[in-house]
């Protein structure tokens, strides 16, 4: 990140611990401040508390699925234009994102460059 | 008058003058007066009003202008009497009006007398009775209308030409009578003028330029049913009311003034009565119309009478007519004279000239022109009318006459005009009973709608008439023709009576053989055991037809072998036989038997010579026994069918004397053949027997394999009704469809779909298509359901058409493949290796960006910060373990779903730690289910694989989740039995395991009836079964269904049960 403001916050939801933790680190290194959850209900708690810039969200999470966690995201930040970076680890991603509303979508595994693309494509 | 009772003497000179002058002039009688020359010198107001002259304009002419041309002398002579001093009283005669009309005038004349007494002038007293005299020429015309109309009768014509003249002469210089005839046009009746060439060129008019109906004043009069009165015709307005090409006749109508009333009857316009005057001196008036309206109706009712007669006169005269006419045509008997006699007859009785006679063809599809009148051929073919579709074909179809008001469609179809112009209307009636039509009748009307169902009768009954001597005429036709036919076998049979004599020797003859021939054939047809046929064959032969019979067969290896031997005295048969088996003939002998089967040639030998003899036998002996026989002529016939020798006839005469010839020769040959054929034929059907022997055994073991093929097969007839199923087709469908038809069939066997999920139609079946439509289908998937079971079964069809030796589809046949656990196989493998790519590419999305950031950080900085590196390694580490575990229990799943060992890797285990940790797992991941671990003993440790028993236990829980859809208990115990086992059972509250599948829901593939719509994974309880089974254990369910599952894992917990399956399995 270039600007001098406050860092963009970014909110990474994967029940994949190790998935999740690769993710924090990426984007950390960029100088986004960094937030994670485990399933959908850690993901809203945490959007709730402070409201992200962009959300990358795995689609796939134990309760609830990308689509629906979009919408409680949405709902609870009061941005019906929050932008999302989905994540799916299997096939059908582009219906995936469209179903979700998302801004971009990688398949995993995906490129670290290709994460930092699309969430900087996402915010702009 | 009252002027003569004037006294002028009794009054002053001047006064009195002014007195009558004063009369004269006030007074309503046109009063005048002139000098003897004629020179009006008095001229009164009534004088002025009558003549419409002023006094100015008339005093001081000559009185002749009021005087009409036609009468040069009137004023002359009246002139003349007053001279002479006579008066002229109530003189009748007309003037002419200043408007050069005409007036009515009753004039009296009085000489005026100077003061000597001398006649200087005439006094003139006019009366107008021009009313007077019009009704009187009324009364006049009325008067002799009765005449006219009495002396016409009953003659339509003649009431027409009646009152023309009536009206003519008394009314009217013209009148035209135009009546409405029963076509609906109006027909000029009669036509009348003083000037008989107006006349004849009014009646010229009409026929070269006929009007139509609304083009006819008569016409406008008949449908308005009101009189038209034009006083004074003005000619402009008549040229502009005429119809165009009659324009240029205006003047010849000379019509001044007109007058047209209708002719009613019973308020029924018959006509219109047409009354003119050449010019309108005395204009119609609308006084005239009521007379003329009179004359109109009491003619009209004269008419409608005629009118009532005449149809009772016609119908009276049609019906001795027709009487007539079937006379007529019943008196001739040829057909061509009948048919022409019905053409003229229709001609006559219905009034048209144009006829057409039709009679039905031998096909009784069309009629043919047979008579016909004014019809034009010009074309030359004979006309055909089709019988469908033609008025024609329709009269005979319904057995009565039709009526067709526009025949225009008709005649297309006949392709014919009448007389050169299109039919407008036709009547057809039928010849003959609808149930043995013989044609119709057809008259023909240029004009439609001219047939009246009077007409349809009258044709009718003349058709009938028709119909009989139809009949008769072709029966009589029949007749003469038999006749003929008689006359010719007559003289045919009288030929023969004279060849009779020299020729019934040889018919004699000729019949015998017949007989024989025939007989023989009877035999031969009779068997199919042809050896003991032809025995009797040459039986029959002898003693008619020969002494001696026999019949040499080639039998295998073309050896000929004499069959049989007939003779009337069987001890000579011996001795035949006895000289064959001693003198066996030579195969290569240039005569007999030998070389008519080698050439296939026949042998006659009228007579037999000592020297043949001689020549046939090989020595004395045999030559003494030839000769013992006697034998005089002999005939050998070769039996040949098809191209081949099958054997000899030999008939012999000896004993009896007689000889054979040429006829005798035909007769051998002929019954030679006729053997062959017998022969032919029943070694033909023998090898057809033995065929179809072979071919039924064929068949059966045919069936045989089709019964044993593994796959299913069924044939269809076709019918399209399955006529063969085998074993594999009946497990497989679950029930034998032989006997339905798959649209038919039951309707498990309906809901057919493709793989995919939409619905086969019953015609797109495989089976079906190769049926109707000879396709040919090479493996085609279909998904059907089982007729007893509640299953699906996935079915790889092949399906191909039956053909016939002409190449038409006769049946169809499927062959089917149960392919339900390839396809759930791969149903499986598919879902796992989904499963699998999903889960493993978690860990390695993790791996590889771990080692990216890695990079990074190294690319950028030259370093890697040690706080990240750790963790970062120690993550890589883990997962690449962890992939490992993952991929080694997707092998273990490929391994168990193949059904091959695993190589299990036994360690100390504790159960109860391993259930516990499983049980906290699937906890996390449902909140609708309790799972609790129930252990009698904190810890129970075997030699086990423990990552293998976990996926076992992983199972159990997973299926218990998951066959408890509604949520619930899941109660895992752990325990020991009789010390040497390890127990583990899960409890569910789920729907159970129906006992019929208790057994089978630890076969591979399988899965309980309830389980439809439940995801299988991961290894199942088939691997489940062979892990345990493994480790020398077993795995069983426990379950009463639909209460709830109870599966239960023994485990021994000492030694080692396998055997080398994991040596091996490695």
């Amino acid at each position: 990140m270039t600007d001098r403001q406050e860092p963009t916050h970014v909110l990474v939801v994967d029940d994949d611990a190790r998935m999740r933790q690769v993710m924090c680190w990426a984007l950390e290194d960029e100088g986004y401040s960094v937030a994670a959850a485990a399933d959908a209900e850690e993901a809203v708690a945490a959007a709730a508390g402070r409201r992200p810039a962009v959300v990358v969200l795995d689609y796939g999470l134990p309760n609830g699925d990308g689509a629906s966690t979009a919408r409680e995201l949405r709902a609870v930040t009061g941005a019906p234009a929050l932008p999302i970076v989905l994540v799916t680890a299997d096939g059908r991603a582009s219906e995936k994102a469209a179903r979700a509303g998302a801004a971009a979508y990688l398949h995993k595994p995906f490129e670290v460059d290709d994460l930092l693309r699309a969430v900087r494509g996402a915010r702009a | 008058m009252s002027a003569e009772r004037l006294d002028p003497h009794a009054l002053p000179g001047g006064q009195a003058r002014s007195y009558l002058a004063a009369i004269v002039e006030s007074s309503a009688d046109a009063i005048k007066a002139k000098t003897l020359d004629g020179t009006i010198v008095f001229w009164n107001r009534a004088t002025e009003r009558m003549y419409g002259y002023a006094a100015e304009e008339a005093i001081g002419r000559n009185v002749s202008f009021v005087i009409p041309p036609e009468r040069p002398n009137e004023l002359s002579d009246i002139l003349a009497r007053v001279a002479r001093g006579e008066r002229v009283e109530h003189y009748e005669t007309e003037r002419v009006r200043k408007d050069g009309t005409r007036v009515d005038v009753s004039i009296s004349v009085s000489p005026v007398h100077d003061e000597s007494g001398a006649v200087v002038g005439a006094a003139t007293i006019a009366r107008d009775i021009t009313e007077r005299r019009r009704i009187e020429r009324g009364q006049r015309l009325l008067a002799t209308a009765a005449g006219a109309l009495v002396e016409a009768g009953l003659d339509p014509a003649a009431i027409a030409d009646g009152l023309a003249g009536a009206a003519v002469g008394t009314l009217a210089d013209f009148c035209a009578v135009e009546v409405l005839g029963e076509d609906g046009a109006l027909h000029l009746a009669a036509v009348r003028d003083t000037n008989a060439d107006l006349a004849e060129a009014r009646r010229r008019l009409m026929d070269e330029h006929p009007l139509h109906f609304g083009e006819r004043l008569g016409g406008r009069i008949v449908e308005t049913g009101e009189a038209v009165l034009v006083p004074v015709v003005d000619p402009d307005a008549l040229r502009a009311a005429m119809a165009e090409h009659h324009r240029p006749q205006a003047d010849l109508l000379r019509l001044g003034s007109l007058l047209g009333v209708p002719m009613r009857a019973y308020g029924r316009p018959l006509g219109a009565l047409l009354l003119g005057r050449h010019d309108a001196l005395r204009p119609f008036a609308e006084q005239d119309v009521v007379v003329v309206q009179e004359l109109a109706d009491r003619a009209a009712m004269a008419l409608d009478a005629a009118r009532v007669h005449a149809g009772e006169e016609r119908a009276r005269r049609q019906a001795e007519h027709l009487a007539a006419i079937t006379r007529q045509i019943g008196r001739s008997l040829a057909l061509g004279d009948v048919l022409d006699g019905i053409a003229d007859a229709a001609a006559e009785l219905l009034g048209s000239p144009v006829v057409g006679v039709f009679l039905l063809d031998a096909a009784g599809e069309a009629f043919d022109l047979a008579a016909g009148r004014g019809l034009d051929r010009a074309q030359g073919a004979p006309v055909r009318l089709p019988r469908r579709r033609s008025a024609a074909g329709r009269a005979i179809s319904g057995g009565r006459t039709v009526v067709v008001d526009d025949a225009r469609e008709e005649t297309a179809l006949l392709g014919l005009l009448v007389a050169g112009e299109s039919v407008g209307s036709l009547v057809v009636a039928p010849i003959g009973a609808a149930t043995a039509p013989l044609g119709v009748v057809e008259v023909y009307a240029p004009r439609p709608g001219a047939f009246t169902p009077g007409d349809a009768d009258l044709l009718t009954a003349l058709a009938d008439a028709a119909a009989v001597a139809v009949a008769n005429a072709r029966l009589h036709e029949e007749l003469r023709e038999q006749a003929a036919t008689h006359v010719q076998l007559n003289a045919e049979l009288r030929q023969l009576a004279d060849a009779r004599d020299e020729a019934r020797a040889a018919a004699e003859r000729a019949l015998a053989r017949t007989a024989f021939l025939s007989r023989a054939s009877g035999e031969l047809a009779g068997s199919l055991d042809y050896e003991t046929t032809l025995a009797t064959v040459a039986h029959l032969a002898v003693p008619g037809f020969a002494d001696w019979c026999a019949v040499d067969l080639v039998g295998e290896g073309e050896v000929v072998r004499r069959l049989a031997v007939a003779h009337v005295d069987p001890s000579k048969v011996a001795v035949a036989q006895e000289i064959e088996r001693r003198y066996p003939t030579a195969p290569d002998a240039p005569t007999g038997v030998p070389a008519v089967v080698r050439t296939g040639r026949a042998e006659l030998y009228p007579d037999i010579p000592d020297e043949l003899l001689e020549a046939a036998t090989v020595d004395a002996e045999h030559l003494a026994l030839a000769r013992a026989l006697g034998l005089r002529s002999a005939v050998i016939a070769p039996m040949s069918a098809r191209g081949r020798v099958l054997g000899a006839l030999s008939l012999v005469w000896a004993e009896s004397g007689r000889h054979y010839d040429d006829g005798d020769l035909a007769v051998a040959e002929d019954l030679a053949q006729r053997c062959a054929a017998a022969i032919d034929n029943a070694l033909l059907y023998q090898a057809a027997g033995a065929a179809r022997a072979d071919a039924e055994a064929e068949r059966d073991r045919l069936r045989q394999v089709v019964e044993e093929l593994p796959e299913g097969v069924v044939v269809l007839d076709a019918g399209g009704r399955v006529v063969v199923s085998n074993a594999a087709a009946r497990t497989t469908l679950g029930l034998d469809p032989v006997g339905w038809s798959p649209p038919t069939g039951p309707t498990t066997m309906r809901d057919v779909r493709r793989p995919g999920g939409e619905a086969v139609a019953p015609a797109d079946l495989p089976i079906a298509r190769a049926l109707a439509r000879g396709e040919t289908v090479h493996g085609e998937q279909i998904v059907v359901h089982h007729a007893r079971e509640e299953r699906e079964v996935a079915l790889l069809v092949s399906a191909t058409p039956l053909r016939g030796a002409g190449g038409a589809v006769e049946g169809a046949v499927a062959v089917f493949q149960d392919i339900t656990e390839i396809r759930d196989l791969e149903r499986e493998r598919d879902a796992m290796l989904a499963t699998a790519a999903h889960d493993l590419k978690n860990p390695l999305g993790a791996v590889k960006g771990a080692a990216q950031l890695l990079l990074r950080s190294l690319q950028r900085t030259g370093t890697v910060p040690t706080e990240r590196l750790g963790p970062s390694l120690g993550m890589i580490e883990d997962t690449a373990t962890r992939m490992a575990a993952s991929l080694d229990e997707l092998l273990d799943a490929t391994r168990l779903r193949l059904g091959q060992p695993l190589a299990l890797d036994r360690r100390p285990t504790d159960l109860v730690g391993l259930a516990r940790r499983l049980a906290a797992t699937y906890q996390a991941a449902t909140d609708a289910h309790r799972i609790v671990v129930d252990a009698a003993v904190p810890e129970l440790v075997g030699d086990w694989d423990e990552a293998r028993i976990g996926r076992v236990v992983a199972n159990l829980l997973s299926n218990a989740v998951k066959f408890s859809p509604a949520g619930g208990d899941v109660r895992v115990e752990v325990g020991t039995e009789d010390g040497a086992r390890a127990v583990l059972r899960v409890y569910d509250q789920g729907v159970g395991v129906p006992p019929a599948d208790a057994a089978r829901v630890f076969e591979r593939f399988a899965r309980a009836a309830n389980a439809a719509g439940v995801p299988g994974s991961g290894i199942g309880l088939a691997g489940a079964r062979q892990i345990v089974e493994q480790h020398g254990g077993t795995i069983g369910v426990e379950s009463t269904g639909g209460a709830g599952a109870t599966f239960a894992v023994r485990l021994p917990l000492r030694g080692r049960a396998e055997a080398g399956a994991t040596e091996s399995g490695g």
